[in-house]
């Protein structure tokens, strides 16, 4: 009876760690539970090179969101997703840009709230949006502009 | 001669009913054809008014026997009726655009116009040197449409453009314009939102008249 206990107490020590470990890593991964608590937007951008999944969305430089997937859509357009907290509305006129934090940071995407009343519900899309900004070329071409 | 008249009565029965059926089969064909078909492509009302500009602006007899203040008024002429000034104006002030009056929404879309058009046009006036352009990529979702395109010099250096277009009845309009990635209504609506959060809508106001004086001033 007594190493019925032991051995009750030894498997439920394992099984909170276990649950701990788990959180701890989705935690630390900025992995969200399945369903996210989000809702899905989707972007359309003409470039989307250097953004990564997983990687934030941001208003005035709040996270408000963060990518899911990234994919082509039959135009050969990069198909951006988005997982947007369910606090935030999102006018049907807002602006996404694909933005780098600092000079060489991150790429994410970076929201401008638009100003019609009506707001983009799961599964909806931006259309108007903004490509990463080649610094390098612009650079050159700043440079080398005036041949 | 009987028999005549009746073949000629048959023949005529037999010619108007392949008229009705030819006239029914032809409008069958247009109430199925999709609206976007009987409106112009919006690569094809694009192309059509940088046909009109770039001809006006290659042509040096035109360019040399009037004045500037002619050649700026017949480029106005062309352009102004290919933007859509009031969706420019209402994206551009965006969070703050439906807490103004109907009156005061007019008068900033009619000062923005006076903008852009006096931003853009000595610009291009001056610099235009027979540039020839690329078009690459026409996409149409539902009411809007995206086209890349490319300006490119004679030194062959490129500046990638793209036009953002809104579909008005028969005919395309455009809104946007992204110079090498950066939208013209992201631009305007930021420092809009700056001049708006920090002080008021009239200083906005001013600031846009003040501009629009300098520039004709020049």
């Amino acid at each position: 009876m007594r190493k019925i206990d032991l051995e009750l107490i030894v498997g439920l020590f394992l099984l909170v760690g276990i649950i701990a470990l788990s959180y701890i890593s989705v935690k630390l991964g900025k992995m969200e539970w399945v369903g996210g608590g989000g809702y899905q937007v989707i972007a359309i951008f003409s470039s989307a090179g250097g953004l990564k999944v997983g990687a934030a969305v941001e208003i005035a430089g709040v996270e408000v969101g963060r990518i899911r997937s990234l994919g082509l859509d039959e135009d050969y357009q990069a198909r951006v997703v988005m997982d947007i907290n369910r606090t935030v509305s999102l006018q049907d006129d807002s602006i996404a840009s694909i933005r780098t934090k600092g000079l060489l940071g991150e790429k994410y995407v970076d929201i401008t709230p638009g100003g019609t009343e009506e707001f983009i519900g799961e599964g909806g899309v931006i259309l108007d949006t903004e490509p990463p900004i080649d610094m390098e070329q612009l650079i050159s071409k700043f440079i080398f502009g005036k041949v | 001669m009987v028999r005549e008249e009746r073949c000629l009565q048959q023949a005529k029965r037999g010619y108007c009913r392949s008229t009705t059926t030819l006239v029914a089969v032809l409008g069958m064909a247009l109430v199925m054809l999709p609206l976007q078909v009987l409106a112009d492509a919006p690569l094809a009302c694009l192309k059509e008014s940088i046909g009109k500009i770039t001809t006006v602006l290659d042509d040096k007899a035109f360019r040399e026997s009037h004045s500037r203040a002619e050649l700026n008024a017949k480029l106005i002429g062309i352009t102004q009726d290919r933007f859509d000034w009031k969706e420019i104006a209402r994206r551009s002030l965006g969070l703050y655009w439906k807490d103004r009056s109907q009156k005061e929404q007019e008068e900033f879309s009619l000062l923005l116009k006076d903008l852009l058009i006096h931003t853009y046009l000595d610009k291009i006036v001056d610099n235009y040197s027979g540039e020839s352009i690329l078009y690459d990529k026409e996409v149409i979702k539902g009411q809007q449409a995206f086209i890349e395109m490319r300006i490119i010099n004679k030194s062959e250096k490129s500046i990638a453009l793209g036009v953002r277009m809104l579909k008005a009845d028969t005919t395309w309009l455009i809104y946007d314009l992204i110079i090498e990635g950066v939208s013209s209504i992201k631009n305007y609506r930021v420092q809009f939102y700056d001049i708006m959060r920090k002080s008021s809508y009239e200083e906005l106001i001013n600031k846009l008249q003040t501009k629009v004086q300098e520039l004709t001033r020049e």
